[in-house]
């Protein structure tokens, strides 16, 4: 946790291949600060983080349902289809388009 | 092409509003999407059906929407249809597309006494396809559905599948608002602004909002291959 508040500390960004959008990227960014800030550790905490920041860089913000892989829920934007899910390697973002599977980008961390 | 909601909604019971949600679900399911509107009158009953809408909501909220209209409209094909969307995507002024009508549903919700978070929900895992909200342990009560999506994507190439995907995300938050708005109030579906908007679709016509005042609707020339 300490290596990946230095790591935001530093202007880290997320991977430039995830294609996020720059309101993605915003959101997820301070979803991602209240979460290490909370000292959150599940994804409980994560989708807290996560929907405090829609509500407080989007008027009326919301966070939806999206879907779900290996039996754990997804979390996220409706219109950009980014949400979180929890999985073995830990909280992970990922991409929703289809009914089908979703693209897995990588994990929650800066 | 078709779009839908991954079960039918005409033999689906919801605990209010069942008739409704059957009636606006079922036209939304039946469209021809992304083809070229039928009928010389198309033209005229999707941009009445934006201008109706745009009404209702000013009506409501003159702050947030325009008392007058500037109404455009563009044909073509999917280049073109891409090509709007990427402009869409670029500028900000299309976020008023759910910017507007997300505070116009919630005033509504609130004259109502109606409040997301105190709708019965199953837990997320026990949800059925056409719940409308499922509830994560320790959180909150959230949307799940219904979202429109196309009935067959893998016959849709890229990049028409990845655009068509973007703009339904756009009508699914449309169709929640519907639903939020139902669920406040189960009055005729007439008196449903978002229900009216749905008359474009119904028409063949795609509107893009470029500020409360700009409004442009699409209409595709060549049906999608």
């Amino acid at each position: 946790m300490e290596a990946a508040l230095a790591q935001r500390d530093a202007g880290a960004q997320w991977p430039a291949q995830w294609r996020l959008s720059q309101r993605d990227q915003v959101i997820l960014r301070d979803g991602f600060e209240r979460f290490t800030a909370g000292r959150g550790q599940s994804f409980g905490d994560a989708v807290a983080a996560l929907h405090a920041a829609t509500v407080a860089n989007i008027i009326a913000g919301r966070t939806f349902f999206l879907g779900q892989i290996e039996r754990a829920p997804i979390v996220g934007s409706l219109i950009s289809g980014i949400g979180l899910v929890e999985l073995d390697a830990g909280i992970v973002v990922v991409r929703c388009t289809t009914r089908g599977a979703p693209l897995q980008l990588g994990g929650f961390a800066l | 092409m078709k779009a839908g909601f991954g079960y039918v909604p005409a033999e689906q019971t919801w605990p209010v509003g069942t008739a409704s949600f059957r009636e606006m679900l079922t036209s939304l399911a039946a469209i021809d999407w992304f083809a070229p509107p039928s009928g010389p009158a198309a033209a005229a009953r999707a941009r009445q059906a934006f201008e109706d809408f745009n009404a209702m909501g000013y009506q409501a909220l003159p702050k947030k929407f325009s008392p007058v209209l500037d109404v455009s409209f563009v044909d073509g094909g999917w280049a073109e249809f891409v090509q709007l969307c990427a402009l869409a995507r670029e500028k900000p002024g299309f976020e008023w597309k759910h910017g507007a009508p997300k505070e116009f549903t919630r005033a509504h919700s609130e004259a109502h006494g109606w409040r997301r978070e105190d709708q019965t929900s199953p837990l997320w895992h026990e949800a059925q396809p056409h719940d409308f909200f499922a509830k994560i342990p320790h959180h909150m009560v959230m949307w799940r559905g219904p979202y429109l999506y196309l009935d067959e994507p893998d016959l849709v190439p890229e990049p028409e599948r990845e655009i068509i995907t973007w703009y339904l995300r756009y009508i699914s938050l449309d169709i929640i608002f519907a639903v939020e708005w139902q669920l406040a109030d189960d009055a005729p579906l007439a008196q449903n602004p978002f229900y009216r908007l749905f008359d474009c679709y119904r028409a063949g016509y795609y509107p893009f909002v470029f500020s409360p005042t700009n409004i442009t609707l699409f209409r595709f020339t060549a049906a999608a291959e």
